[in-house]
């Protein structure tokens, strides 16, 4: 079988676990982005599959091979580590060139190949500069050319744009896209960034606490995300509400500090079982006019933000703070008034407050 | 109190200014490097330019330049500088060479069975005074009762030699105590330079498919190079000025096989009491490592260049 596989893929240390029982078959030839937060197992999913550490239980197979006892020189995989790792005797070119070279190469070959990666990532006027006269997103730009210079199946990059200017940012991540389609191979790229997985990912691979909690294509998981990590995917990140269910004979709520919300139970869940719910922004709509439908609730203005196409009103309800998208409700608000706010209740999913899995969805309100 | 309403510091508020609380607190350390360093090094310079037996009772003569001149003439001080060097030369180039090999061995198999008791049996020999090492191995070098030529005698069926008293081997016996006792201070500078070298590149290196020698060449060798250096200049110039070892084994002998400057000078200062010449040779000898120092420094000021580049 093409692609990877792992099967109960575990990692630990002596004190700490990075992976716990992972299962996950990933096809070829796609972008696969590895999302979560700051060590929920990313950089251990992409050190294991390029081979620098090995599993303690599960295996890796890769491209239909048994690779989990195989070094990093035996798998063919390309990695963008997270620390970027130059040969700090070597010029800029040199450090791109050298796996080539060791690879056998032909020297015009390899040229071509280094100032082709160096144009995409804007470093041809640093070529013949050493690392350490390298400004730190510099040498990050070459760490990511030596591994994408390769020519291999597999690449894995470690969250390589961290800490680089927005700009930047936005023109490799872009790039990338380019670059994955033109070499039709498998990328495997971690980041924590919530922006990044929509704009890359064929199919995000949601990790939290080394555990897969999540995984589908990125418009899947935006609007309909399985658990509570999923939703901080995207800008603004989902609102996330505390809340209590409820049953009232037949009919289950969640009641939560803003509103009462309605909903239908997708799992097994208890009366006062305390849950999260999550609400995108856009799913916020303004309210003429006063009604006292499921999902909607009063709110002061605190704080308008406007980046450019949309606007993003933060609220506050009853204590708790919202961000709204408003984007059908075009005037001005003032900072201090009182509004009314509707919620697409359908739209919303709830989450357990323990396992972080989604166990209900929002029925649809009184909506129209 | 100042304007700004903060409490001054004590030494302002009782009228000291910050140049003197300065040198108030550097005197203590001034003091005693004068006393202990500088009065007896213009003391020994001194001394060098006289002819001064404290035995004989008669007062010191100056000479000039005199003793340095027949030290310069004398064909045994090349012979010792000859001794010397060769001692030096060996035991850091074996010392380093195994300690290179098993800093490899501890460094690349961390799962060793053993590793830590191995290392700590390892670094025994470096904490024992060097007078105590040479009296335990000359016993065992004994040809009477010692263990080496009991068992050269049973390997080779020659009989037992005995190694110090013969001056073609009582050098070879003694380095071999050296080693013995050094070869653990560079297995762990090997350690420490590995070490040194960042985890990241090494994995780089690996998934860029270096072969062993290129991983050394390109990766382990320029971090760890400053490291490993250190480790050699600081051996050489403690192999230099080897004393406490040679003297508790052959104290020089037999004949002058093991006469090295550290045990020359002892024996023209402090048993025939020529204190000029012994003065003169001990200015030589602080010469010869004074250069091997800068030799030291000069490594140190090249790493901080190149880390400020």
């Amino acid at each position: 079988m093409e692609g990877v596989s792992l099967r109960g893929v575990s990692k630990r240390w002596r004190h700490t676990v990075g992976l716990r029982d992972l299962t996950i078959d990933i096809d070829p030839s796609q972008f696969v982005v590895l999302y979560g937060p700051r060590g929920s197992g990313k950089s251990v999913f992409c050190r294991l599959l390029v081979g620098v550490d090995r599993p303690s239980q599960g295996t890796i197979v890769m491209n239909g091979a048994d690779v989990t006892h195989l070094a990093p020189i035996q798998r063919g995989v390309a990695y963008v580590p997270q620390t970027f790792a130059l040969y700090p005797q070597f010029s800029v070119y040199d450090n791109i060139a050298y796996p080539l070279a060791i690879q056998g190469e032909k020297k015009a070959e390899i040229r071509g190949r280094v100032d082709q990666i160096a144009l995409t990532l804007g470093i041809t006027d640093i070529l013949a500069k050493r690392p350490d006269q390298l400004s730190g997103g510099q040498k990050q730009r070459v760490a990511i050319a030596k591994g994408l210079v390769l020519n291999r199946r597999v690449y894995v990059l470690d969250d390589p744009l961290v800490g680089l200017d927005y700009k930047i940012r936005e023109r490799l991540v872009e790039e990338l896209r380019n670059l994955q389609e033109s070499l039709d191979a498998l990328f495997v790229y971690a980041t924590s960034d919530p922006l990044e997985p929509l704009l890359l990912a064929d199919h995000v691979v949601v990790l939290d606490q080394g555990r897969l909690v999540d995984q589908g294509p990125p418009a899947d998981l935006y609007f309909t995300p399985n658990h509570v990590r999923t939703a901080t995917l995207g800008y603004p990140a989902a609102n996330v509400i505390a809340g209590r269910i409820n049953q009232d004979q037949d009919r289950w709520r969640v009641l939560t500090p803003v509103c009462d919300i309605p909903i239908e139970v997708t799992a097994e869940v208890a009366s006062d079982q305390e849950v999260l719910v999550a609400v995108r922004a856009e799913q916020f709509l303004l309210q003429e006019g006063p009604s006292g439908a499921a999902g909607s609730f009063d709110a002061t203005v605190e704080l308008e933000e406007d980046i450019g196409s949309e606007r993003i009103v933060h609220l506050r309800a009853n204590g708790q703070d919202l961000q709204a998208g408003f984007s059908d409700h075009k005037t001005a608000l003032e900072l201090g008034q009182t509004v009314r706010v509707a919620t697409k209740t359908s739209a919303m999913r709830i989450f357990d407050q323990l396992s972080g899995r989604c166990v209900a969805v929002g029925a649809p309100g009184i909506e129209g | 109190m100042n304007d700004d309403g903060m409490p001054r510091p004590r030494h302002m508020r009782q009228g000291l200014s910050l140049k003197a609380f300065a040198w108030m607190l550097i005197i203590p350390v001034l003091a005693f490097f004068a006393i202990w360093n500088v009065v007896p090094f213009l003391w020994l310079l001194g001394l060098s330019f006289y002819r001064y037996y404290p035995t004989f009772g008669q007062p010191p003569k100056f000479l000039g330049l005199g003793n340095y001149i027949s030290l310069m003439n004398d064909p045994n001080v090349w012979e010792r500088i000859g001794t010397t060097f060769l001692f030096m030369v060996s035991a850091v180039g074996i010392e380093t060479g195994l300690g290179l090999v098993l800093g490899f061995v501890f460094w690349s198999r961390r799962a060793l069975w053993g590793r830590r008791l191995a290392l700590t049996l390892l670094f025994s020999p470096m904490v024992l005074a060097p007078v105590a090492a040479g009296t335990f191995f000359r016993l065992i070098y004994d040809p009477l009762y010692g263990v080496v030529p009991y068992y050269i005698h049973m390997l080779f069926g020659v009989p037992k030699p005995n190694l110090l008293g013969n001056s073609h081997t009582a050098m070879w016996a003694v380095l071999a105590t050296d080693v013995w006792m050094w070869t653990p201070f560079m297995t762990m500078m090997t350690i420490a330079a590995l070490g040194a070298i960042p985890k990241s590149v090494l994995e780089a290196a690996s998934v860029d498919r270096l072969k062993f020698w290129q991983r050394v060449r390109y990766v382990m060798w320029p971090y760890g190079k400053f490291i490993l250096l250190l480790g050699v200049i600081l051996r050489t110039i403690d192999a230099f000025k080897t004393y406490g070892l040679i003297s508790a084994m052959t104290a020089g002998g037999p004949g002058n096989a093991t006469d090295v400057l550290s045990i020359t000078l002892y024996r023209e200062g402090f048993v025939s009491f020529d204190m000029g010449t012994g003065s003169a040779l001990a200015l030589f000898t602080l010469f010869i490592a004074v250069a091997f120092t800068s030799v030291y420094l000069y490594f140190l000021k090249n790493r901080e260049s190149e880390a400020v580049s």
